[in-house]
């Protein structure tokens, strides 16, 4: 996968280019604002920039320079969001055969497995809206999949449930990986996800790239030593910093690693 | 039937019927075209959009008469488009029933457009993002994703549609003028009876006849609704 792309929005410049592996998960890591999303407009189809090239494989998909330009519906690459964007009128099983029947070429990704590996065979008959956030993600996951893309792109997908449901939906992410060997490209601005999933890390920053590498050469887990402040706040180098969870007295020494 | 056929001589009778013949094709037609609009304006930006959109909306702030006077320099016998279709289809509008069912469509087709529109817009575009991305092409999501989640608010077009169609009078007489059993809808024969001395009486009950239409109209629409609610919900 390679993926250059320059686009105007506005007040903001995107300017990238970066390569994925042919398999594994390629991560988008950067904060919000730093262009994840407008990356993944122009990989998906959704937009198009102003100079770029977008290649899969052998396929190009987009080119500025020969003016070629595959439309989001055919270029065989799945996409799921943070919120699912089910469709409300149709149930779990009619959502995951929307992108089945539409698929063109061979089917390498199998009903039996996909319901198996995302344990959804017990919600099929049930509506978007009686699922909880994580099986609505399951199931969006599920959708992409079954219409066999071969790149699955992931933008953020759990940053929008609780703690237990995101181990629970990194967990399938995972699964995923593992059974389909489908490349992804997965967006987040969460370090532990992107250690936990990634292959290849790519660092963005207010539209550039800043760094390319493996989690561990870029993402090394780091340790400090502070003192609990009140719920969730600890003091570290006389700076108060947001720790999620932290329940320890006031007082405290804690040991705080990222 | 045979209660409301006693009620009412031949001559009421059949101007009920072509009445709702009538309203029901202008709404059907006009729908159609509406929603097809509707889903342009509402989802696609192209030079001309703001001119379209007034075009559009013209029989709604255009007096009826001069809606009806329109369509017969265009549609009539001597119009571009009216000789063009009776040499090649042999069909003439001007003074017909079909005719009048255009005249009562083109006066109700903005309120249509309007609800329509709305309608459409309601629906979130993710939801086409995610079709798109799933392989489905433009025609496709229209079939699959916004005409269902937009049914609702197009069965309230439909209805606000039909009751504009089944009470337009201007544009039906100018274009198809009044004839008994071909183009005299309800409002005309009202309009007629009352030009005949003695004739308030027939004018009463074919009003009462035009408000029980257009309430049956609602009801359906309603009852349509709570089905399609239940079938939501399910």
């Amino acid at each position: 996968m390679i993926v250059e792309a320059v686009r105007q929005l506005g007040a903001f410049r995107l300017d990238l280019a970066f390569e994925g592996p042919a398999d594994g998960v390629t991560v988008l890591f950067g904060p919000s604002g730093a262009g994840k999303s407008a990356t993944l407009a122009v990989v998906a189809g959704l937009a198009r920039p102003e100079r770029g090239r977008v290649m899969l494989g052998e396929r190009v998909l987009t080119d500025t320079a020969t003016g070629r330009f595959v439309p989001a519906e055919r270029r065989r690459i799945g996409l799921v969001h943070q919120d699912a964007r089910l469709f409300p009128h149709l149930n779990v099983e009619r959502n995951l055969r929307y992108g089945l029947t539409r698929a063109r070429g061979e089917r390498r990704i199998g009903w039996d497995a996909v319901v198996e590996v995302l344990a959804i065979g017990h919600l099929l008959l049930r509506s978007p809206r009686d699922l909880s956030g994580g099986e609505r993600q399951r199931v969006a996951i599920g959708r992409a999949l079954l219409s066999q893309p071969e790149l699955l792109l992931l933008d953020e997908p759990v940053s929008a449930l609780d703690a237990a449901r995101r181990a629970e939906v990194l967990a399938f992410v995972g699964a995923l990986k593992a059974r389909f060997g489908l490349p992804m490209l997965y967006v987040t601005h969460a370090v532990e996800e992107a250690r936990l999933l990634g292959d290849h890390v790519v660092m963005i920053a207010d539209g550039l790239v800043t760094a390319q590498g493996s989690p561990a050469e870029l993402l090394p887990e780091r340790a400090v030593t502070g003192r609990a402040m009140r719920e969730g706040v600890a003091l570290i180098d006389g700076v108060e910093v947001a720790v999620p969870g932290l329940a320890a007295p006031e007082g405290a020494v804690v040991r705080v690693s990222w | 039937m045979g209660l409301a056929a006693d009620m009412l001589t031949p001559e009421e009778w059949t101007a009920l019927t072509l009445s709702l013949r009538v309203a029901g094709w202008a709404t059907l037609w006009g729908l159609i075209a509406a929603t097809a609009f509707a889903w342009l304006l509402a989802r696609h930006r192209f030079p001309g959009r703001v001119l379209l959109d007034a075009l559009l909306h013209a029989p709604l702030i255009l007096p009826p008469v001069v809606t009806g006077f329109a369509l017969l320099l265009v549609f009539g016998i001597e119009g571009p488009v009216g000789r063009w279709l009776d040499a090649a289809w042999g069909v003439r509008l001007a003074f017909t029933p079909a005719g009048a069912a255009l005249a009562a469509g083109v006066c109700a087709f903005p309120l249509m457009l309007r609800a329509a529109r709305q309608a459409i817009e309601a629906v979130d575009p993710a939801l086409e993002e995610a079709a798109r991305s799933l392989g489905a092409g433009p025609v496709d999501r229209a079939l699959t994703i916004v005409l269902p989640l937009a049914a609702p608010g197009l069965l309230a077009a439909a209805v606000v549609g039909f009751a504009a169609a089944l009470g337009e009078f201007g544009a039906v007489i100018t274009f198809a003028a009044s004839i008994p059993g071909e183009t005299q809808t309800l409002p005309l024969a009202i309009y007629a009876a009352l030009q005949v001395p003695g004739g308030e009486g027939a004018a009463l009950r074919l009003s009462a006849i035009s408000l029980a239409a257009a309430l049956a109209g609602l009801l359906l629409s309603e009852l349509l609704l709570a089905i399609g609610r239940r079938r939501a919900a399910r």
